[in-house]
């Protein structure tokens, strides 16, 4: 699919996020997201994948509108909408935009029925013309996420579910709204293995036949290989590398790439240690300096690495990354 | 699911609502099988039953001076009479309901403030947290009771509505502490996260997603209210500062206190009063304890 050549339907241009910690006193400035730059398309999954704290989630939470950017545009099909403050405004922008939650355990509230879940949006955005239609389009969406029999689903509790199932009825919520764009946070991070699979191919049905624009964050990159057509890598709070996710998996550019699928458990392997040669850490966000944050632990370090991050460089048109070994 | 519902049906109700019927027994069934909380629920119980059926429980005015002063108990009058000639069975009786119903009010004004200031300020944050959080910090180190006893001297015998608002004014800020910092930790939770990019407007995601899972906590600081609530009150109105011509418990042992009763010997003037108030503190606090251990589970083993 040539999706590169169509409109996004989201573009995220030089977003960043400063989280302020500590008193008046101890107070230093946490830079979580700095200089994201990327495109959302429909019916395309778009995968963010890094370590924890790398910023990923602080990403989506200010696509979701959640957090304010601290600096940078979100363009909503074109109109920038990281500054709309307005309630009609954001719930317009929130009747295209949803997102799924890492933790189902957490995400849906415990008092309340599955039912109340998918009235609520279904409410709020005024997708029911008539009361009575209310109970068919929960059933509905229910049905569409394989929660069958409908009926005993919606007069469930959360506590009455497995881990699967209330992340189909995240799913479900999100989808409520007949949204342009999903943004998942992780979704399979916390379910069995055995599960992950059938939520995969959920959304990979739900791209397919709505044409959704997903938004897929991840710390495993085998699923993200998996589901996405396009991966980002992330790596304290820069995006370091992104392109066509099999041609990026197959032959990864920028030294973290690198690191991280060598780090990938390899059957054919074994348990030998990875090819790759990396010293040190994951750094502390407050301390990233103004070069690459890889600079510390890559193997080819040079010194203007030390003195600011590199630019962008497209190595071919579906391929690009951040470092001065390419430029 | 199609069950085989019983050929007996009535009039083809489609087995309406199954789980909620099943729902308010459960929490009901945990409140009954913990003893301590049972214990305080029939006691609590007795004394409502009795405030309500005052009427029914005595025909004697309690105001109305119906025999010689300080009769001791006899079949006319199982409590005796006071040093007035008033019946004291009838005073315990209608006094208890007045004594009820204004603890329990005024509890409940003091929860209710507690409940908007203190999911206000944990919900908002920022500016209005800092100032909701620092009034709450002044009315907490303002002393209770001896304020209230500054202010009811300066009002002068305030009746009980006077005394109610007070108290409420004054009494707010420890639960509203507490809900406060429960608040907190709920307004990072994922669902209201989820909440919000649903769509749902701030009052909604305060009062439906955040207040109903703090119910055990409400209730069991709204029981606490009404305990701290009533024993103030009888402590008011014992030492004077009440309306001193309305009868409750606390001036039925005002009067017993000025008539002399300790050295007169008319001990029924004081002990009946004196128990009541001790039990319906002690069931509120087993009601307080009940709850606690129902929604703490670490706590039951013992």
């Amino acid at each position: 699919m040539a999706a590169e050549k169509v409109q996004p339907i989201l573009e995220v241009k030089a977003l960043s996020k400063d989280f302020v910690a500590g008193n008046v006193l101890t107070r230093r400035t946490v830079k979580a997201v700095q200089d994201a730059t990327f495109n959302l398309y429909a019916g395309h999954v778009t995968a963010l994948v890094g370590e924890s704290g790398s910023g990923k989630s602080t990403i989506v939470r200010m696509i979701a509108r959640l957090y304010q950017p601290t600096g940078g545009q979100i363009l909503f099909k074109g109109q920038d909408v990281a500054h709309d403050r307005t309630r009609g405004r954001l719930l317009k922008y929130r009747s295209q935009v949803q997102m799924i939650f890492q933790d189902p355990f957490s995400s849906l509230n415990p008092v309340h029925r599955v039912r109340h879940n998918l009235e609520r949006p279904l409410i709020i955005h005024k997708r029911i013309k008539r009361r009575q239609d209310m109970r068919e389009q929960v059933h509905s969406l229910l049905r569409r996420v394989s929660l069958t029999p409908v009926e005993e689903f919606a007069d469930k509790y959360p506590h009455q579910l497995s881990g699967g199932q209330r992340q189909r009825v995240a799913i479900a919520r999100a989808l409520a709204v007949e949204p342009l764009v999903i943004l998942a946070d992780e979704p399979v991070s916390m379910l069995d293995v055995s599960i992950r699979l059938g939520i995969l191919n959920l959304m990979a049905q739900l791209r397919n036949e709505q044409n959704i624009a997903f938004l897929y964050v991840t710390h495993d990159i085998a699923s993200a290989r998996y589901f996405a057509n396009e991966i980002l890598v992330m790596y304290a709070g820069h995006i370091v590398e992104g392109g066509a996710s099999e041609e990026l998996i197959q032959n990864p550019q920028h030294p973290y790439t690198q690191l991280l699928l060598s780090a990938v458990p390899d059957p054919a392997r074994g348990l030998r240690t990875a090819e790759v040669e990396v010293v040190g850490e994951i750094p502390s966000l407050a301390e990233v300096g103004l070069g690459c944050p890889f600079a510390a632990r890559c193997a080819h370090v040079m010194d203007k690495c030390r003195k600011a991050m590199p630019p962008r460089t497209q190595l071919s048109e579906t391929r690009w990354t951040r470092c001065y070994l390419y430029e | 699911m199609e069950t085989s519902q019983p050929v007996s049906a009535p009039l083809g109700v489609p087995q309406p609502k199954p789980t909620r019927r099943v729902q308010l027994p459960d929490w009901m069934n945990s409140i009954l099988r913990n003893r301590k909380a049972s214990v305080g629920i029939i006691i609590l119980t007795f004394f409502v039953l009795v405030s309500l059926f005052a009427g029914q429980l005595t025909s004697i005015n309690p105001t109305r001076r119906v025999g010689r002063p300080h009769e001791a108990p006899s079949a006319e009058h199982i409590l005796g009479t006071t040093r007035d000639g008033k019946d004291v069975f009838s005073q315990v009786v209608y006094g208890g309901r007045t004594t009820l119903f204004v603890g329990f009010l005024t509890g409940t004004i003091i929860i209710a403030i507690s409940i908007v200031m203190g999911l206000t300020a944990g919900y908002m944050g920022g500016w209005v947290d800092e100032f909701l959080s620092m009034l709450t910090n002044v009315f907490l180190i303002l002393p209770g009771i001896p304020l209230v006893i500054v202010v009811a001297g300066w009002l002068d015998r305030p009746g009980p509505a006077t005394v109610m608002i007070v108290l409420g004014a004054i009494s707010w800020a420890w639960g509203a502490r507490v809900l406060r910092s429960q608040t907190l930790t709920l307004r990072n939770s994922e669902f209201v996260a989820a909440a919000r990019v649903v769509g749902e407007p701030t009052w909604r995601i305060i009062l439906f997603e955040i207040l109903p899972n703090m119910v055990s906590l409400v209730v069991s600081s709204w029981i606490g209210a009404v305990q701290y609530a009533t024993l103030a009150l009888v402590t008011l109105e014992f030492i004077g500062l009440g309306d001193v011509n309305i009868v409750t418990w606390g001036t039925i042992l005002f009067w017993a206190q000025n008539n002399q009763a300790l050295l007169t010997g008319a001990w029924w003037t004081f002990i009946p009063p004196g128990i009541c108030i001790a039990a319906i503190g002690l069931s509120l606090t087993l009601i307080n304890y009940g709850i606690d251990e129902i929604t703490n589970p670490r706590l039951q083993r013992s």
